[in-house]
C-alpha cells in the first residue's frame, strides 16, 4: 500500500517534471515564431528551459529509482550466485541513498544561501533563483527519501532471504519480465493502429 | 593518485553501484584521501550549475521528440518502410539505424540525444524482425556518436572556442568524415552479418506495391527533419531552440495521425523522464568528479606531463591519441576536451598540424570515448532505453564499431584531406 | 625575507583570455614562488579546468573550496546589485577614467565582499572594453533599432532595448552559429575576446559603444586568509597590487589590439588578423547624445535594483567622476 502510494507520487512528480520541459518547448516555439514574424521579440525561453531541465530532471530521479533505471555496469555482480548478488543489489540501492543524502545537504546549502541573499538571475526576467532551486532541492530530497525507503525494504527482504523480492526492488530490469513487457507494448501499439 | 582513482572506480562499478553513485563516491573518496578541503559542499553549487546548463536542454527534448514519434506510430511506419527496402541487405534495419542516426545527427548537436532518439524508435524492432540484440543496439550506440561529428555539434563549438578555430570551418570539415564514418559503420554491419548471418534479422517477402506504399511512412519524419534543420540553417532558431520546434512538429503530426491523446503524452513523458533522470544524475556527478580531480591538481599535473615531453610531430599525435583513448574510457568527452585541449592544441599547432583537422580528430576521439567501457554515456543511454539483459551486451555489440572508429582515426591521419578538402574548396 | 611555506588553492579565469595566458598563469605558477624564494606555492586551475561557468565562483570561495579566486563582477550581480556598478553600459570607453572609477568604488565593493560573502578583496581589473559586433552595415547607435542583440546581463539588455533593439539570450557557445545564420544580428563581447573567438568571420561592424568592462577581481576566503602568517599576508597584498597594475596595462593593450586585429587598422600583436576586415564604428556626436539618454534608463533600472543608499554612494564616488547621476528614490 505504502509502496503503491510512494510510487504514484514519484510518477506524478516525474510527469510534472516532463510537463515543465514540454511547456518550455512550447514557450520556445512560440518565442521563435514571434521572433520570425518580428511582431514581438522576447527572449525568456532559454533561461526558463534551463530551470525546467534542472528541476524536471531532479523530479524524475525518484521515478527512475522505482523503474530501476539508474544504470549500472554490473559486469561482475550479475555473474555471482543469487545471495551475494542480492547483497550487491541492496548495496547499489544504498549507494544511491547515500549520494542522494549528501547531494540534498549540499543543494540545501545552495538554496538557503540563495534565499538569504535573495539572489536573482541577472537578466531581464530577474528570476528569484530561490524558486527553481527550491523545487530542485525538493526533487533531490524526495529522491533520497525514496532511495532510502527502497534500501530499507530491500534490506529487510534480504534478511528474510526473500531474494525474489530483492530482485524486484533493487536489481536491474531482468531479461525475462522486460522481454514480455516489450512484446505486450508492441502488440498494443499494433492493435491500436489497426 | 591515478592508480587509486582508477582502482576505486573499477571496484565501485564492478560491485554494481549505479554509475552516478560510483562517480560521486569516487569524487568524495579521493577528496577524503588526498585533500584537506571538504568538497562535499561544492556538490550543491556544481550540481545546480551543471544541471541548469542551457546547452543540455536539447537532450531531453530530442528524446521526447523520439518518444512522440514512437507512440504515435510514426516511427513504426518509418521502420516498416525501411525494412521493406533494406531487408535484402545483410544487416537489414541496422543500416536504417545508421542512416537514421546520420539524419538525426544533422539536426542535433549532441551524440547522447541522437543515440537516445534512435534507440527509443529502433528498440521495438529487434524482436519484431528477429535481430541479434547485441549488434543491433551496438549499431545504435555507435551511430549516435555521429551526432557530434556531423554539424551542428556542441563539441565542435567548444573546440572552436577553446582553440580560437573557426566554427563554420569546423562544421564544414565535419561533414565529409561524418558521411565516411556512417558508411564505415554500415560496412561494419555488413561484414559482421556476412560472418554471422543469424543475427541479421529475417527478410520480408518483397511486394513492390507494398514497398512503394510504405514510402508514405518516410514523409512525417522527413517533415520534422526539414523543420528542425531548416530552422537552423534559415537562421530562425539556434540548434538548442530547434529541438523545441521539433517537439511541436511531432505533436502536430501525432495529432494529424489522430494519436495525440493524454495517455499517449503521459507515456511519452514517462519514457523521456526515465532517460533524462538517469542521464542528468550522471552529468551532475561527472562534473563533480571532474571538479575534484582538477581541485586536487591532477589535471594540471597531467597537462604538465604532456607539455613536458619532447616528441616529434608523429610521436605527439600518436601519444595524444593514446591519451584520449585511455582518458576516454573513464571521462565524459566534453569534460575531457575542456581540461586537455587548451594545453594540447597549441603543441599540435606548433608541430605543424592544421587546427581544423585536429578538431575533427578530437571529435572522433570523443565519439570513441562515448562507446568505450566502463564509462560510456551512449552505452548507458542505449541500455537505459533497452531495459533488459545487461549492459555487457551493448558493450560487446559496439566493439566492432569501436574498431571502425579507430580505423577512421587512422584514415584521417593518412588522408587529412577527408576533413580539410571541403572547407578549403568552399573558402576563397 | 623569510616566509613560512604555504600552498594556496587558487582558481583563475578562462584559459582563452590573454589576461589568463600573459598575467595570471605566470603569476601563480612562477612569479609568486620565485618572489617568495619558494615559500609560497599554488595549486592553480582555470575555470575551464574545474568545469565552472563563472557565477558560482564567489560561493565556492565563500565555502572555502579555494583560498583565492578570480571572479567576474557582473556574473555575480544577481547576488548583489552593487556588483554591476562598474560595468553599467554606456558610461565610459576610456580605460584611464575607468581605473579612477574602479579605485573610487573599491571600498564599497571590498566592504560588501567582506560583510556579505566573507571574502577579502585583493585586486580588481577589467578584462577589456565590451563592444557590439554586428552583421551588416551599421552607421551608428540609431541603426541598432529592430536588431536582435545577444546580451549577457541586465544592464546591457536595458541599454539595447532602450535603443529599439531586442535583447536575446543565447548561450555563449552558440553565439557564432547564431550570428552566422542570423538568429542574432549583433552580440556583445570584448574587442579582444571577439577577435580570438573569430566573431569577425560572421559579423561586419564593430560598434564602439561602451557596454561595460567585464571587471574581474581576485579575492581570498576570509577565514583562510586570517590563518595566514601576517608576513605572508603582507607579501601577497604587495604581489597582488603589482599584478593589478600589469592587468590594467594588459587590458589597455588588449582593447586596442582587439580593434586592430578585427579591423586591420594598425598592428595586430596577440590576436588573429581578420581575413574579412570589420568596419570600426565610432560614435558620432549625435550618437553620444543618444547614448547619454539611453544611459538614464539603465541607471534608473540599476538604482531601483540596488536601493537608495547604494545609488547615493555610487553618485558620490562614481557619478561625480563621470558627470552622471543615478536617480535616488
Ligand atoms: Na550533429
Ligand atoms: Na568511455
Amino acid at each position: 500500500m505504502l509502496e503503491t502510494t510512494l510510487r504514484q507520487i514519484s510518477l506524478v512528480m516525474s510527469r510534472l517534471g516532463g510537463g515543465m520541459l514540454l511547456a518550455a518547448a512550447l514557450l520556445v516555439a512560440v518565442e521563435v515564431s514571434l521572433r520570425m514574424s518580428r511582431l514581438v521579440i522576447f527572449s525568456v525561453g532559454t533561461e526558463l528551459s534551463s530551470y525546467a531541465l534542472a528541476v524536471g530532471a531532479a523530479w524524475s530521479f525518484a521515478h527512475v529509482v522505482f523503474e530501476r533505471a539508474h544504470v549500472r555496469v554490473d559486469v561482475v555482480s550479475q555473474r555471482l550466485p543469487p545471495l551475494p548478488r542480492a547483497f550487491f543489489d541492496v548495496l547499489a540501492m544504498a549507494s544511491l541513498a547515500v549520494v542522494g543524502f549528501l547531494l540534498t545537504l549540499a543543494a540545501w546549502t545552495t538554496f538557503a544561501t540563495t534565499l538569504a541573499l535573495d539572489t536573482h538571475s541577472n537578466t531581464t526576467l530577474a528570476t528569484p533563483l530561490a524558486v527553481p532551486q527550491g523545487l530542485w532541492v525538493a526533487g533531490i530530497g524526495w529522491f533520497t527519501f525514496i532511495a532510502a525507503y527502497r534500501t530499507a525494504t530491500a534490506a529487510a527482504a534480504l534478511l528474510r532471504r526473500d531474494l525474489a523480492e530483492v530482485t524486484r526492488i533493487a536489481a536491474p530490469p531482468s531479461a525475462e519480465d522486460e522481454a514480455s513487457e516489450a512484446a505486450l507494448d508492441a502488440r498494443s501499439r499494433m492493435e491500436a493502429e489497426s | 593518485m591515478i592508480p587509486v582513482a582508477i582502482g576505486l572506480l573499477f571496484l565501485f562499478l564492478a560491485i554494481g553501484l549505479p554509475v552516478a553513485a560510483a562517480l560521486a563516491l569516487l569524487g568524495l573518496g579521493l577528496d577524503q584521501i588526498f585533500s584537506p578541503v571538504d568538497l562535499r559542499l561544492a556538490m550543491g553549487e556544481l550540481g545546480w550549475v551543471s544541471s541548469s546548463n542551457a546547452l543540455l536542454v536539447s537532450v531531453p527534448l530530442f528524446i521526447l521528440l523520439g518518444e512522440i514519434l514512437l507512440r504515435s506510430g510514426i516511427a513504426d511506419r518509418l521502420y516498416d518502410a525501411m525494412s521493406r527496402w533494406l531487408s535484402w541487405l545483410p544487416g537489414g534495419l541496422m543500416h536504417a539505424n545508421i542512416g537514421a542516426s546520420m539524419a538525426f545527427a544533422a539536426t542535433s548537436g549532441s551524440s547522447v540525444a541522437t543515440a537516445a532518439t534512435i534507440s527509443v524508435v529502433g528498440a521495438p524492432m529487434v524482436e519484431r524482425y528477429g535481430y541479434g540484440e547485441r549488434l543491433f543496439f551496438g549499431s545504435i550506440a555507435a551511430g549516435g556518436t555521429l551526432g557530434i561529428l556531423i554539424p551542428p555539434s556542441i563539441n565542435l563549438i567548444i573546440f572552436g572556442w577553446l582553440t580560437e578555430t573557426s566554427v563554420p570551418k569546423l562544421y564544414l570539415a565535419g561533414f565529409l568524415p561524418g558521411l565516411v564514418l556512417g558508411t564505415g559503420f554500415s560496412l561494419t554491419i555488413l561484414l559482421v552479418c556476412l560472418l554471422r548471418p543469424a543475427i541479421g534479422g529475417h527478410r520480408i517477402a518483397v511486394d513492390w506495391g507494398e514497398r512503394w506504399r510504405s514510402l508514405w511512412g518516410l514523409l512525417p519524419p522527413f517533415a520534422i527533419f526539414v523543420i528542425v534543420i531548416g530552422s537552423i540553417y534559415a537562421g530562425i532558431a539556434t540548434p538548442t531552440e530547434s529541438a523545441s520546434l521539433g517537439v511541436v512538429a511531432a505533436l502536430v503530426l501525432a495529432a494529424l495521425h489522430r494519436r495525440l491523446t493524454v495517455p499517449m503524452i503521459l507515456a511519452a513523458l514517462d519514457g523521456t523522464m526515465r532517460s533524462t533522470g538517469m542521464i542528468m544524475l550522471i552529468v551532475m556527478t561527472a562534473w563533480f568528479l571532474n571538479f575534484v580531480l582538477a581541485a586536487l591538481g591532477l589535471i594540471s599535473a597531467m597537462n604538465g606531463a604532456i607539455a613536458g615531453m619532447d616528441l616529434g610531430p608523429t610521436g605527439l599525435i600518436l601519444s595524444v591519441i593514446a591519451l584520449y583513448l585511455v582518458l576516454g574510457m573513464f571521462m565524459d568527452p566534453l569534460a575531457m576536451m575542456i581540461v586537455t585541449v587548451p594545453i594540447i592544441a597549441p603543441l599540435v599547432k606548433d608541430a605543424g598540424f592544421d587546427p581544423v583537422w585536429f578538431g575533427i580528430l578530437i571529435v572522433l576521439l570523443c565519439e570513441t570515448a562515448l562507446v568505450t567501457p566502463p564509462i560510456g554515456m551512449n552505452l548507458f543511454v542505449v541500455q537505459g532505453v533497452r531495459r533488459r539483459g545487461t549492459i555487457d551486451d551493448v558493450m560487446i555489440g559496439v566493439a566492432p564499431f569501436v574498431l571502425c572508429l579507430i580505423a577512421m582515426i587512422g584514415l584521417l591521419l593518412v588522408f587529412p584531406q577527408i576533413a580539410l578538402w571541403l572547407p578549403s574548396a568552399l573558402s576563397d | 625575507q623569510d616566509l613560512p611555506d604555504v600552498n594556496l588553492k587558487v582558481s583563475g579565469g578562462n584559459r582563452t583570455q590573454n589576461m589568463f595566458k600573459f598575467i595570471q598563469e605566470p603569476f601563480f605558477t612562477k612569479q609568486i614562488t620565485e618572489d617568495s624564494n619558494g615559500a609560497v606555492t599554488t595549486t592553480f586551475g582555470s575555470l575551464d579546468d574545474l568545469g565552472l561557468q563563472g557565477p558560482e565562483v564567489l560561493r565556492l570561495l565563500q565555502l572555502g573550496m579555494f583560498d583565492i579566486s578570480e571572479g567576474t563582477l557582473s556574473y555575480m550581480a544577481g547576488e548583489d546589485a552593487h556588483f554591476d556598478a562598474l560595468d553599467l553600459p554606456g558610461l565610459t570607453a576610456d580605460i584611464d577614467m575607468q581605473r579612477k572609477v574602479a579605485d573610487a568604488y573599491r571600498p564599497t565593493l571590498a566592504k560588501i565582499l567582506e560583510d556579505k560573502f566573507k571574502v577579502k578583496l585583493l585586486s580588481m581589473s577589467p578584462i577589456a572594453l565590451q563592444v557590439i559586433y554586428c552583421k551588416g552595415d551599421i552607421k551608428g547607435l540609431a541603426d541598432l533599432k529592430g536588431k536582435k542583440v545577444r546580451t549577457y546581463n541586465r544592464g546591457m539588455s536595458d541599454l539595447v532595448e532602450a535603443a529599439g533593439a531586442a535583447a536575446v539570450n543565447i548561450p555563449f557557445a552558440e553565439v557564432v552559429p547564431a550570428m552566422q545564420r542570423g538568429v542574432a544580428d549583433c552580440a556583445v563581447t570584448a574587442t579582444s575576446a571577439g577577435n580570438t573567438a573569430r566573431w569577425w568571420e560572421v559579423t561586419d561592424s564593430l560598434v564602439k559603444v561602451p557596454m561595460g568592462w567585464a571587471t574581474t577581481f581576485f579575492a581570498a576566503n576570509l577565514a583562510n586568509w586570517n590563518r595566514l602568517d601576517p608576513k605572508v599576508q603582507a607579501f601577497l597584498t604587495d604581489e597582488f597590487a603589482k599584478m593589478e597594475d600589469r592587468q590594467w596595462k594588459q587590458a589597455a593593450a588588449d582593447i586596442q589590439d582587439g580593434i586592430n586585429c578585427n579591423t586591420g587598422m594598425g598592428e595586430c600583436k596577440n590576436g588573429i588578423p581578420a581575413d574579412k576586415k570589420m568596419t570600426l564604428v565610432e560614435l558620432s556626436d549625435a550618437d553620444q547624445a543618444l547614448a547619454k539618454k539611453l544611459v538614464e534608463g539603465v541607471l534608473k533600472g540599476w538604482a531601483s535594483r540596488c536601493g537608495a543608499d547604494c545609488a547615493k554612494d555610487w553618485n558620490a564616488k562614481v557619478g561625480t567622476l563621470l558627470g552622471v547621476d543615478a536617480p535616488v528614490e
